[in-house]
């Protein structure tokens, strides 16, 4: 298989690394021949099997999952911690990331 | 009397007898790490002055006649992985260079409560990806029993320290073989513990599903006393299992039912390796034991399987080095995606950097299924390969390595080279079972002798047989 260039740096960009002209190069080169390897797990017959999740059997002991207010905090001293909401009653927050896609 | 090379067992009792201070011992291995290390280059950082501190602070328990824990002024080595607090942590990357630990991770805090004395933080490729130590961010570790070549990795730094003297037993981490492959390359014991079986409370992760922390000494008691003082289930670790840690059994060999995976003598084995197993393997039928030919059907999946689930965790488990929470910050960075941009490309090596890409990849959209989800079938399918094995015999017995060490810059210029070094362990680590490494002969090498591994794989939480067969077969083997 082979990987554009675009693709190279869109991973990049999902990674949150900046490549350098040369990594890319060296990394075009490098994936397929590792994603050809793993890709000779397509012959593997999985039938019914069933995925592994983590490492363990074990199994998570949690509350259920049911929306609670009151471990969200007061709504009205969420709503004055910030300066601005929208006209759904929603909360504006500062913008952190400029994300060019 | 030779202080650098004694067993546990030999310390605890000269410390008794007053045949020696603890302070002595520490100070044999500081100059010992002092005059030899240069060249090695096994430790990261040395703990001077904290290891002469704990050592005294046991010489006096000595002297006012208090009773003495089982690892009283032992000196081990840490992997730079495992936090220590008041150490540097770097998991041998640039991008923790200037971190220093904040808490004791469990096993720091266990080893340090049962009064072992931490002489340092070892080497190891970086965030404990690589077979060779040859990805560390700050240089690679040599084999001490070849200095041309590598000690295996990722933790190589802890297996080179033991096997030259400049530790009495270390701690390593095994993801995929990190522990197994090193002790075979270097001539020492590794010991891969059961998933769950000791706490991650401290140990920088790399792939969650799979880490677990073992110990690396010279014979199989050290590595058993070891075991003991870090296992069992820790508040900090979830993952943790509530199963009882049982001591070391007696198992002698006669009738001991061995299964041999006649997937482990293919293609891409050294015939010198599959020589030496199998005169081993003919030692111990010779003294009772039952070689049993077996068949672990899905092994070659093993290796594909887990170059797609380690990347995925690897790319989750990264992301936290974003030049804001730990260590080295990228300087001149506009706004903050420049910043985690920059920081993470000038931090990280080329390995980290490959695998998170990779990880993105298996994950994305339109390939998770494909890839990611395929993985964790195939998984399943390798776990129950062991589950049918041990329903008829009492252990697996194989190659830990394909080959004896390498020499450096053999395999560090394709990634995948490198990556088939690890064929026959990560299996045991997509399982979760515990395996042991012990030396089984050597093979000589332009004049010198390069160790051979034999890999001992145990059922679940299984480890007190694991390590009575490891002893018996130690012994059976004789000195090599």
């Amino acid at each position: 298989m082979s990987i554009s260039e675009k693709d190279i740096r869109h991973l990049a960009e999902l990674a949150r690394i900046h490549l350098t002209d040369e990594e890319l190069l060296q990394f075009q080169k490098e994936l397929p021949s590792i994603l050809d390897f793993v890709a000779t797990l397509q012959s593997a017959d999985t039938g019914e099997s069933e995925a592994v999740i983590g490492g363990t059997s074990a199994v998570n002991v949690a509350r259920e999952d049911a929306a609670s207010i009151q471990a969200l905090g007061d709504p009205l001293e969420l709503k004055t911690a910030f300066l601005k909401s929208d006209e759904r009653g929603g909360l504006i927050v500062p913008k952190i990331l400029d994300y060019e896609a | 009397m030779k202080l650098e090379n004694l067993a546990i067992g030999l310390i605890a009792a000269g410390l008794r007898k007053k045949e020696f201070s603890a302070e002595e011992v520490v100070i044999a291995y500081l100059e010992a790490i002092s005059k030899r290390d240069r060249e090695i280059h096994s430790y990261l950082f040395v703990a001077d002055a904290p290891a002469r501190e704990a050592a005294r602070a046991v010489d006096k328990k000595i002297s006012a006649g208090e009773p003495l824990s089982a690892l009283a002024g032992v000196p081990l080595a840490l992997k730079d992985n495992i936090l220590t607090k008041d150490l540097p942590a770097t998991a041998g990357s640039k991008i923790l260079e200037p971190y220093i630990a904040s808490y004791d991770s469990t096993v720091a805090a266990k080893l340090k409560a049962a009064g072992a004395v931490i002489l340092g933080k070892t080497n190891m490729d970086e965030f404990a990806m690589g077979s060779s130590t040859e990805n560390s961010g700050f240089g690679p570790t040599k084999n001490p029993r070849d200095i041309l070549r590598v000690p295996g990795g990722s933790s190589g730094g802890s297996a080179a320290a033991v096997a030259g003297d400049l530790a009495v037993a270390a701690l390593g981490s095994d993801t995929g073989g990190s522990i197994r492959q090193p002790a075979a390359f270097t001539g020492v014991v590794g010991l891969k513990t059961t998933y769950g079986r000791v706490s991650r409370h401290g140990l920088i992760a790399m792939a969650s599903s799979l880490d677990q922390i073992g110990p690396i000494a010279k014979t199989v008691e050290d590595a058993a006393i070891l075991y003991q003082a870090i296992a069992g289930q820790d508040r900090y670790d979830a993952t943790s299992a509530a199963v009882p840690v049982e001591a070391m059994r007696e198992v002698p060999l006669a009738g001991l039912r061995i299964g041999v995976p006649r997937e482990y003598f293919g293609a891409g084995l050294d015939p010198r390796v599959a020589k030496a197993i199998r005169a081993s393997l003919n030692k111990f039928e010779a003294a009772g034991a039952i070689l049993m030919d077996i068949s672990l059907p899905h092994a070659s999946y093993a290796l594909p399987t887990y170059y797609i689930v380690m990347p995925a965790e690897v790319s989750a488990n990264l992301a936290r080095f974003d030049g804001l929470r730990y260590g080295f910050s990228a300087s001149g960075s506009g706004n903050l995606l420049q910043l985690y941009k920059n920081t993470r490309d000038q931090g990280f090596g080329s390995e980290p950097k490959r695998r998170i890409m990779i990880g993105a990849y298996v994950l994305s959209h339109g390939y998770y299924d494909a890839y990611y989800l395929k993985a964790q079938k195939v998984r399943r399918l390798i776990r129950r390969d062991f589950e049918n094995a041990f329903g008829g015999i009492d252990v697996i017995m194989g190659p830990t390595t394909p080959s004896v060490a390498f020499k450096f810059g053999e395999k560090s210029k394709d990634p995948l080279a490198m990556y088939l070094e690890d064929v026959y362990t990560v299996a045991v680590n997509l399982s979760g079972v515990p395996a042991i490494s012990i030396p089984c002969g050597n093979i000589e090498e332009e004049g010198k002798q390069l160790p051979v591994g034999l890999q001992i794989i145990g059922s679940w939480f299984d480890e007190a047989r694991l390590l009575g067969v490891a002893k018996a077969c130690e012994s059976t083997i004789g000195t090599v």
